[in-house]
């Protein structure tokens, strides 16, 4: 059997092993345009240098050779002929195919706003975003973050911490809109603001001045502050890489539609990662899944399915993040976002703890289940919390109404073990 | 393979587990070590003692899960199932990312809260010879066996 897959991030080497567990004999392709394999969550310490390229690949020691896979750096697949089942290579290589995966990411989507595009403008979604981004720092200078999602304010907070003059625009009311309420958000804007950060929410960019040499001079926001700016970071939404599959025919949305094997709709065609959209466990809507877990989750049941065994992404979501806000560890779990509007109980747990820290711990409950939660400052057990709201367990009330939170942990990680 | 056995009917709550391998990952391997650091850095055990609906004690360790969702979580490949079964974190290249944390449905990958942000689980003290809640166990809730018997963290997840 003939395997080709596409992406050299957490996907496609999740897939390639899956296959290669299940066929000893199979020959595994994979053509990535990256140079090297590195960790896309690790591109804010790449980019202030504090990790070098090398220490960011994710994979075990001599992977590709443990696993016998062919792999092809620095060379993008351009084209599919799903007649033929090859694919074509911007090295010109050209390879056959039984299964092919398609797990080509995403990439920065640039807003359309008047002189954003240009010089020292970069996005933030690969190595060479990181490279030229750390390229351009030593020359000092003004840097405005667009977008205060988890890689805005990764990358904020960490070039803060380095001493570079950071601004940080958001057009949410607060800083990880996706993530926080209101309460845990002003936290964050607190945080960000006490490291320095020159923090905008509720702002956006109206446009970008530009020097006759084409420089940038100044953000312009809509409430008429202007920053001014050396360089800018577009860390506002992504686009999936989509083009590939369009052209011959696969269903596409916001990303590839896939079914829980990870099938699109075209026989011997799988799509896993950043790429797809799939239906999430929690909220049962068919959407991207952007996180770490999920494409490999999703990876890993690409690649059984393509070696003819069965696997599901029956449990799997994307509604999870876990972030490092300046040395403050935060973990939002389901659609914290979406609880306010709807009919479930809102129960906030302000606390101290044995550290002398500030925490702070929200649980969205529909009558027994617990629906969302947001830990900040103490994410001890989060994935307890979590396995309880992706499986839909009964939580009794008394355990998660208790103001004793040792309590109401507890009867969450009794329902987990049984 | 040895592994750890839980005989769950057997613990009384005392908690010598947990200051034992407090102890054992302490620097010097000694319980002053673990305040070395300040108060509020103070090394944590890895190993947690849980209280059940009925207010019965209960060891929570790491199950050196068969399929870990610590590893399939870890972003940095510092999380690793091992050839021998035992899940390791490598601490050099943990980045302290805690999706590791975010993801283990038993609540046994956490972070350090010591000096490097960086997760800590069990390493079933492979680098010692024994392991220290085990040797520290004075019931006989906890075992190191061939086995079958009662629960065998290896197999379970």
């Amino acid at each position: 059997m003939n395997y080709v897959i596409i992406g050299g991030s957490a996907a496609s080497t999740a897939a390639a092993r899956e296959i290669r567990q299940r066929d000893p004999g199979g020959r595994i392709r994979l053509f990535t345009r990256d140079p090297a394999f590195y960790s896309r969550c690790q591109l804010h310490l790449l980019a202030s240098g504090h990790r070098q390229v090398a220490q960011a690949n994710f994979l075990p020691h001599a992977w590709a050779e443990r696993f016998r896979i062919e792999v092809f750096h620095d060379d993008a697949v351009t084209g599919i002929d799903t007649g033929q089942q090859r694919v074509r290579t911007s090295a010109g290589r050209e390879a056959a195919y039984d299964r092919l995966l398609i797990a080509t990411g995403a990439r920065t989507a640039l807003p359309p706003v008047a002189g954003l595009a240009g010089s020292r403008t970069f996005g933030f979604r690969d190595l060479a975003d990181a490279e030229a981004l750390r390229a351009a720092l030593p020359g000092g200078g003004r840097l405005v973050i667009i977008g205060a999602g988890l890689v805005g304010c990764e990358l904020a907070a960490e070039l803060a911490r380095d001493g570079h003059r950071v601004s940080l625009v958001e057009m949410a009311p607060h800083p990880l809109p996706l993530q926080l309420e209101a309460e845990t958000g002003a936290l964050a804007a607190s945080l960000l603001s006490a490291a320095g950060i020159d923090l905008h929410c509720q702002d956006r960019v109206a446009r970008v001045e530009r020097d006759a040499a084409g420089l940038p001079v100044a953000v312009h926001l809509a409430s008429g502050t202007a920053l001014p700016a050396d360089l800018m970071v577009v860390a506002a939404g992504v686009k999936a890489n989509t083009e590939l599959a369009t052209g011959v025919g696969i269903t596409t949305n916001r990303g590839i539609l896939i079914d829980r094997q990870c099938r699109t709709n075209l026989p011997a065609i799988f799509a896993a990662g950043d790429v797809t959209e799939s239906e999430d466990v929690i909220v049962h809507q068919i959407m991207p899944s952007a996180i770490w877990p999920a494409a490999v989750r999703q990876g890993q049941v690409a690649g059984a399915v393509m070696a003819g065994d069965t696997d599901s992404l029956a449990r799997n979501t994307g509604l999870r993040a876990s972030v490092s806000l300046c040395g403050t560890s935060v973990v939002a779990i389901g659609p914290v976002n979406q609880a306010t509007a709807d009919h479930w109980t809102k129960r906030v747990y302000r606390y101290r703890n044995s550290r002398g820290h500030r925490c702070v711990k929200i649980f969205f409950t529909d009558g027994c289940r617990l629906k969302a939660a947001i830990l900040w400052g103490e994410i001890t057990n989060a994935g307890v919390y979590g396995e309880a709201i992706i499986n839909g367990r009964d939580i009794h009330d008394e355990q998660i109404v208790m103001p004793d939170l040792d309590g109401a942990r507890r009867g969450i990680a009794e329902l987990s073990i049984r | 393979m040895k592994t750890k056995i839980i005989d769950r009917s057997r613990c009384v709550g005392c908690k010598n587990c947990e200051l034992a391998c407090i102890v054992a990952h302490s620097p010097g391997g000694q319980l002053a070590g673990a305040y070395a650091a300040g108060i509020d850095k103070a090394v944590r055990a890895r190993t947690k003692l849980e209280v059940d609906g009925d207010g019965k004690r209960f060891p929570q360790f790491c199950r050196h899960c068969a399929h870990p969702a610590c590893v399939d979580a870890c972003m940095s490949g510092a999380l690793e199932k091992r050839a021998d079964g035992l899940v390791i974190c490598d601490p050099d290249r943990c980045v302290g990312c805690y999706m590791c944390v975010m993801s283990c449905p038993y609540g046994n990958a956490r972070p350090s809260m010591g000096e490097a942000q960086i997760m800590i689980k069990c390493d079933a003290c492979t680098d010692r010879a024994c392991m220290a809640c085990v040797a520290a166990c004075p019931t006989g809730c906890l075992k190191v066996g061939e086995g079958t018997e009662a629960v065998v963290y290896n197999v379970v997840g």
